[in-house]
């Protein structure tokens, strides 16, 4: 077996480890980009969902949380990670969620608002994000955007690394034409022309600690020396795992698991919506996040997948599939106030995860407020599956989505965003990070992706991994 | 995985030929038996169970929700569809997420089709 040598390890190569990887190629060091899944260039990324679910999706978009509420919990797993199969959204950390970070997480000293601001900037820069151009809006978006109007709600275009779009409605299965800048096609192409190399299809068994420090990782097939670090950024779900497998230990390793759990709303237009013609997500409504912890933004849906969440059988089913050309999707994810966990040790494999009870009427509430725009936008029914509403809702009918749902495994739910299971703290008693990115106890072991995040964000959080594990990056090579 | 009597009587119940003036395709004339067999391949074994253990709980408990005797095979397809759609709405989550799974599999292949795409206006 190979051992090779390299200033630093980056395991992951999603928003953050690409980003770290990014600010460490500056510094003209040695790197190894280690990824568990395959790379897959713009030109291999198919229209069809279920062959791009088999290759760039963990568990083909399948894995699922334990509890009476199951719920998917969707990643990418291919170079790039989640960035290839994302929408592009850029949305900067909030500053009301720092500072709860900051009163609740005793991190306001070891990560400045204004540091994290200014990282935020330069990446939007670097990766081009632009507000989504109403030419490339398509149907879906200019309806909610008619709603937000209608209703005097503030919208905006969303922000996104896409300069180029062209609204072909296919973010989630990588985009076609290489217009979103996402990881595999910006920030690895960065550093590899600086000399990093990137190992693919390698699934890190674990990290090489000695002496409590970590000297390099081990992989089914090689062993990889690090001189200086290793940085772990595979995610909320594998990190702990990896961080388990390596012999670290934390009583709160795997703990605090949070994310945004959303569900879809459907709206049918007696005019052409025509979802497959737009910008996947190109619209959003922020204004009830900082009360209702919700957020409605569109969400176009490729035919697979907009068929698998209708309700009904048979004729119902078949009808309700046959109006997708005037159907509008917005989706609702939810500021949870639910903590759950990844299992580590014996139970890996296992992520439990159940929605807090006070998160219901938030849920509930926002799936109103959205049927309400649906119909402000002139929708003639509303399909909210929600178990025990009328499959199709009149607009007089809205007012039963207050009263639906009164446990949590009526809703439909996907975890998209997950947070927590390393948390960032000023001392090992509250987490495993601390808030110079390193694993507590360990020298030369840091975590820069989203398991580090104290709290979830109640805003899509590809930005804020990127702007916190530039600002990691930047600190360890001084 | 081969598809018996039973398993095609559930699927096609749950997507039914000539419904519809636009998606008058039947899951029966789509080849799905050959989609099953990339799934069995390329699919996480969870999801693989659920599937299997979604035919069959459609097959022989579903029947039990309008009660009628199992399988589902005996009853007339009005009373199929009934019986479907009882554990789609079930006050039981599990069976409710086992007709979602059921659902979710068949649409990995029905939206795929190029016939069916064209139908909806899916570019």
């Amino acid at each position: 077996m190979s051992a090779e040598v390299f200033d630093y390890i980056v395991i992951g190569s999603g928003a953050g480890g690409a980003s770290a990887a990014r600010i460490l190629a500056d510094s003209g060091s040695s790197i190894a980009i280690v990824e568990e899944g395959p790379a897959a260039s713009t030109d291999e990324f198919s229209d069809r969902s279920f062959p791009t679910l088999i290759r760039l999706y963990r568990d083909m978009g399948a894995q699922v949380t334990r509890g009476r509420a199951p719920m998917l919990v969707i990643q990418g797993r291919c170079l790039g990670g989640s960035t290839v199969v994302n929408s592009g959204i850029m949305r900067r950390l909030p500053e009301e969620v720092w500072n709860e970070w900051r009163d609740d997480h005793r991190l306001g000293d070891g990560l400045p608002f204004r540091e994290v601001d200014e990282a935020s900037v330069a990446i939007e820069a670097e990766l081009k994000a632009v507000p989504t151009p109403v030419a490339v809006w398509g149907g879906n978006n200019r309806l909610l955007s008619r709603a937000a109007a209608e209703r005097g709600i503030t919208g905006s275009p969303t922000l996104r690394n896409a300069p180029g779009c062209r609204g072909s409605a296919r973010c989630n299965l990588g985009c076609p034409h290489g217009a979103k800048q996402s990881m595999q096609l910006s920030y690895i192409p960065y550093a590899t022309a600086r000399g990093a190399q990137v190992f693919t299809d390698e699934r890190v068994e674990r990290v090489l600690l000695q002496g409590g420090r970590a000297t390099g990782i081990q992989t089914r097939r090689r062993s990889l020396v690090a001189r200086r670090a290793v940085l772990v950024a595979a995610s909320a779900v594998e990190t702990p795992r990896l961080l388990r497998r390596s012999g670290i230990r934390s009583r709160h390793l795997g703990r605090h698991f949070q994310g945004h759990p959303g569900m879809a709303i459907v709206g049918l237009f007696d005019e052409e919506v025509r979802l497959g013609h737009g910008a996947t997500q190109g619209y959003e409504l922020d204004g009830l996040r900082s009360e209702g912890r919700v957020k409605i933004e569109t969400l176009a849906l490729p035919p697979e997948t907009f068929f698998g969440g209708l309700p009904g059988v048979g004729s119902e089913w078949v009808g309700l599939m046959s109006e997708f050309a005037h159907a509008a999707v917005w989706v609702l994810p939810l500021r949870s106030l639910a903590e759950g966990e990844v299992g580590i040790g014996r139970r890996q494999g296992s992520i439990r995860f159940s929605l807090d009870p006070r998160d219901l009427p938030h849920l509930r509430r926002g799936l109103r407020q959205a049927a309400d725009l649906l119909f402000a936008a002139g929708a003639r029914e509303v399909v909210c599956p929600v178990h025990g509403l009328p499959h199709r809702l009149r607009p007089d009918q809205a007012s039963l989505i207050e009263e639906a749902g009164r446990d949590a495994s009526a809703f439909p739910l996907a975890i998209s965003h997950l947070f927590g299971t390393t948390r960032m703290s000023p001392g090992p008693d509250a987490g495993v990070v601390a808030p110079d990115f390193r694993v507590h106890d360990t020298d030369n072991l840091y975590v820069v992706d989203a398991s580090v995040f104290p709290t979830n964000l109640g805003v899509n959080p590809q930005l804020a991994i990127m702007a916190l594990a530039r600002i990691a990056a930047g600190r360890i090579i001084g | 995985m081969d598809l018996g009597r039973l398993d095609r009587s559930v699927l096609d119940t749950l997507l039914p030929p000539g419904r519809h003036p636009l998606l008058g395709l039947g899951l029966s004339e789509t080849g799905f038996e050959l989609f099953l067999e990339d799934f069995n391949r390329a699919a996480p074994p969870h999801l693989r169970r659920a599937f299997r253990l979604g035919l069959l709980a459609a097959g022989w408990m579903a029947p039990l929700l309008v009660r009628r005797l199992p399988p589902l095979t005996r009853l007339q397809p009005a009373d199929r569809e009934a019986a479907l759609t009882a554990m789609a709405v079930s006050s039981v989550p599990e069976l409710r997420q086992l007709v979602s799974v059921l659902k979710s599999v068949i649409s990995l292949h029905y939206g795929s089709l190029p016939a069916v795409r064209q139908s909806i206006g899916y570019p």
